[in-house]
Formats: structure tokens, sequence, C-alpha cells
């Protein structure tokens, strides 16, 4: 599904080149749940940024279902982009001015469902994770593993092929982050493919596959 | 398309951040409905001025006949024509289709038979019937073909006819028999009932009678019917041209009239000129003053600044603070939200708080009209409905939206997604737009303030150095009247006489003027220096002998002038044009004047007769009987004048009850010959405040942003043991120099501007430059409290707190 292959991404200051990421091969299937490990700074969410078509100043071949990702225009890139990834963050990234129901609704918006349809996928998200009674509220208004729980609500609610998350249990404590977790498995299970980055082990042990970053390079691949 | 939904999402998104950020709204929002109000009432002013006239059928196509006479070196622009001029214009110019001409009659009474009624001051004309195939109407009952071919016969306008038979309706009012009186005692009846105009107009009147009434027994003198050296304003003449018409053959032909018939004379010469009909109501007529072009365009520019202003503001502070929605975009775009999506929804948010300054606007404006009543021309009304008014704020309202919301989200969107959501805001591109724009914004808001505050300054001290100048007469507790033109001498030296006994009264004379008036007698005389012989152009003013004790002007040499006596008196003026060093020299001089040898008794000193705008000309004062229909009076110290004005009317009443006529203050007079400087001024202060308010407002918001950003390194050189002086003067630094260069930038064109106003002043200050400086000072200082305040704010927070955060 995803193909990478020999992927730079380096930065030139005046005496030498910086490499953030060196010659990456990485080729991941459909239904594939990995996990990018390493400590900060390895390179791990360049590469999703890479992947989820955020970063486009990279030298290297990238297909995605077998198409080139640089031969395509930007337009097609970026419909690419709209309908098949989903993206979760540290930081959850929620918009403070929209409510947790018009906060899942913003990327439907962005992709023309029908009214009738959103209304549907918005309550079978906040009914599956629980959130009926907070749809009016604001993010400030939310713990951090609720507004996380929006966070993957709204990434999910495209029906994305590919969810991205960088650190998506970094400001949680454990219970939350393993009640997250438990969510990326049993949307893994449903079909979709997962890419995470984080520091955490016993995050990586939900996956199937662990790839372990070091300068920017892939230092070593374990299965789970 | 879920466009609706997308732009409800747009808008509750606005909605809220108004809501979140009430400094920055209410900032945003006065701002632009202060430019907002400004421009509307401008361009309703602009339209109505250019509303005249616009209805009448092939309106393109008709042309005043104007005449340009030149005399000496004076010349004079008339809308009228010598009498004549209307019998030939159609055979030497064949291009004219139609023709009408038309004499405006004053103080016009009208009686209805049986002394019914009488109807005073009614806008009457003598025309012929060719005047309604130009200026067309609806005839609700009569010949238009037939009326006023006699002189017998009167046409009327619907609320003429309303006016004298009330509820007749127009068939029957018919035939009735109406009498009018002016020079002339014209019986008629009523021949035609026309519909008034509804559109606005220059063309107010209402009663029109036929011009054969002109060329009667006595009228052919008054009205100079066969004279073409007279030319009289009341005397118009409108032409309606074949359509296709090469105007220049027209002119041509127009210019060849005046060597035909006119007699030739080697002082002066005369033109005629045709005047579009779209052009009349800018230009004086019909006793209306001309409405003003430049002023107009004034006013234009004075509400394009103020709007430019207020979109600067805009755009300034949206761009200062526009780091709040960097994280909105970030995620928007990991959304899949694209770049037109973005900018649409800013722009969305611009026109809410757009949509908000038009509803102030709206507000703004109806207080602006009511302040504003005697600045505004007379029967100007907004009518917010009428559709050019709403388009207008329509128009404006996109517009805006899209000057001042273009900049900032074209800027935000541009941010690149994975970089925002690391907190990496800084060197988007290398170079800091908000930046660049931030300083250059500033320094323009501020050019176009410190622009206004001078103007004001200079024009303010202008209209205090008229009203303070010495004009060589005394002013106060003077009132006059003028007296009916057509009464005999005698009558009105019985008015004065009984005038004079009056309580209060200190002195009374009669003359052709008083001492200083906007209206203009000039002659030319002969006369012989020790070097040469030459005709000098003088102002003429007829007096009696107690024209100069009334205003208080005593001679600089000789005596005052007897009564009756071939004596006149000169202004050192003339005397200097006759050569001589010294003002006694000029005594005893004799000139032919006015068909009989008079001699110099006295002179005058120079004392300003007309307005400061013009320099002292050569006077001679002639004491004379005729044309004395002017009546002067000085009353004693401490008399109540308005009483004494009230008691004068009644006995001018008794003594004249056909007449209107009304006592004014001679102080009051003078104080108008300024009225359009007040204005200039008035407008002017206006927009200094409101431009004020706007960038002062701005600024308050801006550097309240921008310094409250600076809070961690206001800590950190605090904490590196900086004073607050220290603190102070780094924060400031920056806008003393932006200042520097807003002063530079507007005390240039300032100057340009203001040089070319005051050389319409004859007499005026030098170009006040301390004034220039003080408005740069006074906005250095304003400024510099603003950005203080908000540095000591920033300054009271424990250095602790702010760097713990971090």
């Amino acid at each position: 599904m995803i193909h990478l292959q020999n992927i730079n991404k380096y930065i030139d200051s005046r005496f030498q080149r910086v490499f953030i990421l060196k010659e990456i091969e990485l080729t991941i299937e459909q239904g594939d749940f990995v996990t990018l490990m390493g400590p900060s700074g390895v390179g791990k969410s360049t590469l999703l940024n890479i992947i989820g078509l955020l970063d486009e100043d990279y030298e290297g071949e990238y297909t995605f279902e077998g198409k080139s990702i640089k031969a395509m225009k930007d337009r097609q890139r970026s419909a690419l982009h709209k309908s098949e990834f989903g993206y979760i963050f540290q930081a959850y990234h929620l918009i403070d001015e929209l409510t947790v129901y018009e906060n899942i609704e913003t990327p439907l918006l962005y992709r023309n469902v029908s009214s009738a349809e959103r209304k549907s996928i918005i309550a079978e998200l906040l009914d599956r994770f629980n959130m009926v009674a907070k749809k009016d509220l604001f993010p400030e208004q939310l713990s951090g593993g609720q507004q996380q729980l929006v966070g993957v609500a709204r990434a999910i609610a495209g029906k994305p092929k590919v969810l991205l998350a960088d650190e998506p249990t970094g400001n949680l404590h454990s219970a939350q982050a393993k009640e997250i977790m438990e969510v990326f498995q049993e949307l893994n299970r449903e079909g979709t493919t997962i890419i995470q980055a984080t520091h955490s082990r016993e995050n990586a042990d939900y996956g199937h596959r662990l790839i372990e970053m070091m300068d920017g390079k892939i230092y070593q691949e374990v299965s789970i | 398309m879920n466009l609706g939904v997308m732009l409800k999402n747009y808008f509750i998104i606005g909605y809220r951040n108004i809501l979140r950020s009430k400094l920055r709204t209410l900032v945003h929002v006065l701002g632009l409905s202060l430019g907002v109000a400004v421009c509307l009432l401008v361009f309703h002013v602009v339209w109505y001025e250019n509303s005249f006239d616009k209805f009448h059928e092939d309106g393109d196509r008709i042309y005043q006949v104007m005449t340009h006479t030149h005399y000496q070196e004076e010349s004079w622009l008339n809308g009228g024509v010598p009498f004549p001029m209307a019998g030939v214009i159609e055979d030497e110019i064949p291009d004219v289709e139609t023709k009408t001409h038309f004499y405006q009659l004053e103080g016009v009474r009208v009686h209805l038979e049986e002394d019914k009624g009488i109807y005073k001051e009614r806008p009457t004309v003598m025309t012929d019937n060719q005047h309604f195939r130009i200026f067309q109407r609806q005839w609700l009952a009569g010949n238009p073909s037939t009326a006023l071919n006699e002189p017998g016969q009167v046409v009327l306008t619907q609320a003429a006819a309303e006016l004298y038979f009330q509820g007749l309706p127009p068939p029957e009012v018919l035939g009735k028999e109406l009498t009018y009186y002016f020079l002339d005692t014209v019986q008629v009846t009523v021949a035609g009932v026309v519909e008034d105009y509804t559109g606005n107009t220059d063309f107010i009147f209402t009663d029109f009678l036929s011009i054969q009434n002109a060329r009667k027994e006595n009228g052919e003198d008054f009205y100079a019917v066969d004279n073409w050296q007279s030319v009289n304003s009341s005397s118009q003449l409108f032409v309606k041209l074949h359509a296709d018409t090469n105007l220049e053959h027209v002119n041509e032909k127009l210019g060849a009239i005046p060597d035909k018939y006119m007699e030739k004379s080697e002082k002066g010469f005369t033109e005629f000129s045709l005047l579009p009909l779209v052009e009349l109501h800018f230009h004086e007529n019909f006793d209306r003053p001309a409405a003003n072009k430049s002023v107009l365009q004034g006013l234009i520019l004075v509400g394009l600044f103020i709007l430019v202003l207020a979109c600067l503001n805009f755009i300034n502070l949206e761009t200062a603070q526009s780091f709040v929605r960097f994280k909105e975009v970030g995620i928007r775009k990991t959304l899949g939200g694209s770049r037109s999506q973005l900018i649409f929804q800013f722009l969305a948010e611009t026109a809410i708080i757009v949509i908000l300054a038009i509803a102030g606007g709206l507000v703004f404006s109806d207080l602006l009209v009511r302040g504003l009543q005697d600045l505004l021309p007379d029967g100007f009304v907004i009518n917010y409905l009428a559709p050019e008014g709403v388009a207008f704020l329509v128009a404006m309202g996109m517009l805006l939206t899209l000057f001042a919301g273009i900049m900032p989200a074209i800027m935000l969107s541009a941010l690149q997604a994975q970089k925002v959501l690391k907190g990496d805001f800084k060197q988007i591109n290398g170079f800091s737009w908000t930046y660049f724009l931030q300083k250059n914004l500033t320094v323009i808001q501020f050019t176009l303030s410190i622009g206004f505050i001078i103007s004001v300054l200079v024009v303010s001290s202008q209209i205090q150095y008229m009203m303070n100048k010495e004009l060589g007469f005394d002013k106060e507790q003077v009132m006059y009247i003028r007296l009916p033109f057509l009464s005999d001498s005698s009558q009105r030296e019985t008015f004065k006489h009984v005038i004079s006994q009056q309580a209060g009264v200190r002195n009374t004379s009669l003359g052709s003027d008083i001492l200083a008036s906007s209206s203009l007698w000039t002659s030319s005389v002969e006369v012989t220096t020790p070097t040469e012989k030459k005709e000098i152009s003088v102002q003429v003013k007829m007096i009696d002998s107690r024209f100069l004790d009334v205003y208080q002007v005593k001679p600089k040499a000789g005596r005052n002038v007897r009564d009756a006596s071939n004596e006149i008196l000169i202004n050192e003026k003339f005397v200097e044009r006759l050569g001589f060093d010294n003002a006694r020299d000029a005594i005893g001089y004799s000139l032919d004047f006015n068909q009989a040898e008079r001699e110099v008794v006295g002179v005058v000193p120079d004392f300003h007769s007309r307005t400061l705008r013009e320099e002292i000309r050569p006077l001679i004062l002639q004491p004379a009987q005729r044309n004395a229909t002017l009546l002067s009076v000085k009353m004693e110290a401490n008399t109540d004048l308005k009483q004494a004005k009230e008691d004068f009317g009644l006995i001018y009443q008794a003594h004249f009850p056909f007449e209107d006529g009304e006592f004014k203050f001679f102080d009051e007079t003078i104080a108008n010959f300024y009225k359009s400087d007040f204005r200039v001024m008035k407008v002017l202060g206006l927009a200094t405040l409101i431009a004020l308010v706007i960038s002062f407002l701005g600024l308050f918001a801006l550097t309240s942003f921008t310094i409250a950003q600076r809070t961690k390194e206001i800590s950190i050189r605090k904490v590196l043991g900086a004073g607050t002086m220290e603190i102070l003067v780094s924060l400031s630094k920056e806008y003393v120099v932006l200042m520097a260069v807003a002063f530079g930038l507007a005390a240039i064109p300032t100057w340009y501007l203001l040089n070319n106003w005051l050389k319409e002043f004859y007499f005026k200050i030098n170009m006040p430059y301390d004034l220039y400086f003080l408005a740069g000072i006074a906005a250095l200082f304003a400024c510099l409290a603003i950005v203080g305040l908000h540095s000591y704010k920033a300054m009271q927070k424990n250095p602790a707190d702010v760097l713990k955060s971090e």
C-alpha cells in the first residue's frame, strides 16, 4: 500500500548537510499496525508528515497504492490526502472555538459529505466513544483523555484508510492512554491501517510491527 | 456542495472569536463604522448634488447660454444674456432645435380676485411656451401650444394652483383670474396647469407669465429689450440643440454674434458660451449659490482617507495578532482544508465585522447628519432605503471585506501545517510580512493623522487671524436694512428719520451699501498723475455725511463730505495710485467722475471694504441720494439689539407694507464672509477627530498585543538588571522613529495643500511652521503615552511567573 524508497530529507547549513531522514526504505501493507519508536528528534514526526502528504520537501520515491506521489498534480495529491489519511496529535489540536460536535464535523465538511450522512456518522462516533452528552461542550471543558477521544473520532470520521498518530498518548496518563490504544486496536481490527510514533514500548505492543529509528535512519524492525 | 453549512461554520467561528476578544472587536467595529459613516455621508452628499435636473428628456442636448464679459483687467461670467440675444439665436445658429427665453422676476406678489388672499415672494418667471417643450411637464389642463402667447396668461404648477385655489381640480382652475404685482401690475387668467417636478431640480418656478409682458410700452426700457449692452442675470436663455450637433461649430457661430450685434469697445469684449444642463447646478444661478465641485472633491478625499485609515487599522491589528489563529490554520489544513477554503473562511469572518461596522456606520452617519445640518446642502436628507444608497452600502461592504480582509487571509492561509503545529512560527518566508506591514501601516496611519492635525491648526489660525484683524472700522452695534429699490428718496428719508428718533439709536446713514459687503460696484476714472495720464479701476460707494460716523471711520486727512455736494472721499490706496506720497497732498485734487467734476476733500484710511481674500482697491465715497437704498443704523452701546431689530422691523412693515425686508447685524454679515472657511474648518476638525480616534484606538490595541508578546523579553531584561527607564526607552525607541518618518511624510504634502489654500487670501498668516512641530510633538507624546502604558503593565508582571511558564 505505502512504499517508501530511499527517502532523504536534509537541511543544508553553511558548512554541512544535516540529515533529518536518511535512506528510508519502508513498505506498509493494508491492515498493518506499525509503531515508529525512538528518542526525540530522530525523525519519527517528519516521516509521519511525509507519509501523510503534509511535507513535500524530500528526496526519494513514495508510492501510494502503486501511484507515485511526486508524479501527482497538486489537486490529486490533496484529494488523496483528504480521502485516505486521518491524523491524531499529541496535543490533540482541537479547534478551541468549535464544540465537540463541530470539531468532528469539520473534516466531513471539507469532504463534501451530505448533511444527513454527516449527522449519522457523527451520531455513531459520539455513541461509540460515549460522548453523546458532551457534544455541545468546548474542548477546554474536557479532560485530556476526552479531548484525545474527540481527536480520534475526528480523525476517523472521514473513514480514512490510514490513521497517522504522532505521540497520541504523550499528554495522557496511563489509564487514558490504555483506552486510546484499545480504540486503535479495534480500529485496526476493522481494517484501518495505523502508523503511530511513540516513546512508549507499551503502546508498541498493541501493534504488529515495531520500527526503531536512530539518527534519521531505520535501525531495526521487530515483529510482534 | 456544503457551502451553506461551511458558511454557517465560518460564521459560528467568527462570532465566537468576536465574543472571545472584545477589545479587538470593539476597535475593529468602531474604527470601520466611523469610516463607513463618513463615506456614506459623503456618498449621499455627492449623489444629491449630482442629482439635479437629471430627468429632463434629451437633457444632454439642453444648454444654457452664458455671457462672459471682459472689461479692462476684470471679467465676469454671467448666467444671463442680453435680451435681444433670444431673438436672433435661432437665425444665427441653425443647430438650435428649440430655444426658450425667460426672465426671472423678484419680489412678486400675487393677489386673488376680490382680494381673497395675498401671496408674497412667489417664484415667478416670464417666459414663452417653448419653455415647456425643453423642460417638459405633464399638462393637467390648458393648451400647451397657445398658453403664454398673450401677455394676459399665466401657467401655474399644480402646487401653485393648489395654493391659490384650494381643492379646485385643474380644469376648473383654467380661466380664473389673478393679479401679479412686481415692477408692473399684470392681470392674468390661468391658461394652463402643469405638474410639479418630483425629482431634484433648480427650476423651482411655479408661476409662468408671458414674456410678452416685457414688450409692453414701459417695460421695453426696463427689461432692456433691445439693448445688446445690458447683461442681466435674470434674463436667461436655454437652447436645445439637434442630435449629433458639432459643438465646435456652434461655439464658432456663437463667437460671431458679439461682433455682429454689439458695439465694439477698446476696453472690453464679450463672449458667449454654452453650459451643459448637467453643469447648471455647479454654477451660481436662480439666486442659489453654486454647488462647489472642489468642495465635493475635498469631501470625497476626506472620506477616502478616513476609510483607508480604518482599513489599515484593521489589517494592521489582524496581522499583528494573527498568531492566535496559527494553530487553527494548521489543524484545518491537516483535516483537508484547502488554501482557498481558508481564505474564504477568514474573509467570511471579516465580513461579519464589516456587517457590524455598517450597522454602526448607519447610526454614526445619522448622528453626523444631525450634527452637521448647517454644513450640508439645503434640502439634503439621507434616504437610507434609496436604491443607490443600498447599492453603495452593499458595494462598500464587499470592497471593505476584500480590502481589509484579503491581506491577513492570504498571510494566514500560507502557513504550513506541520510547521505551525510544531510551534515553529518564525521565518515563514525568510522575510516577515507581518513585521513589514505593521511598521508601514502604522506609519501611514500616523501620516494621515498628523496631516489632519496640521491642516486643522493652520486653517483655524488663518480664520483666527481674519476674525481678529483690525478692519479699519467699528463693526459693533451696527444694524442695516435694504430698502425697496423702487421707493423714492423722500420715502427713504422719512423712514430714516423715524428710525433715528427711536431710543438707543446713535446715528443713521443712507448709502448704496454697507461699509463692507460682498457686493462690489466698480467704475473707472481717468486720473492725471505727475508722470502720466491713466484710467484706473476703482470701487465706488454712495454715502451721506453720516456714513463715516456710523462706522467710526476717521479721515486721515481733510474732512468729511457734505451732503448734496460735488465733494468726494478717497482712500489711501487711491492716493498712492495718484502718485502722492502724502495723504494731505491729495486734498483738493479734482477728477471727472460720474458725469461731474468732483473734488477730493478727505482721505480715509484703507479699511477692508471686502473680504480679506481680496486686496484693498482704490475707493471713492461719493455723497448721493440716488441709489441710496441701504439704511445703516449705529446703536448706543448696551442697547438690546435683538429687541431693537424687532421694533424696527414693525416700523418697516408700517412704511413698506408690501415688502419683505429685515434688519441685519453688520458684524454677523462680516462673519458670514468666512462662512465657507468655517465650514472647511468644521469638516476638517471632525475628520481629524475621527482620524485620531481610529488611529489611537488602533495603536492602543496594536501595542497591547505587540508588547504582550514581548513580556518574556521584558522579564529577561529585568532579571538581568535593567531599570524601568532603560526598558521603557528600549520599547519606545522604534515608535519615535516611526513617528518621525510619519511626520516627514505628512508635513510635505500638507504644506503644499495648505499653501494653495492660503493663496486664496490676499491677507494671510505666514505659514506657521511652529504649528507643524506642535502637531508632530503632540502626536508623538500621545503615542508614547500609549506605548508607555502597555510597557508599564508588562513590566509589572513578576519575572518569575513569566519565565516559569515557558
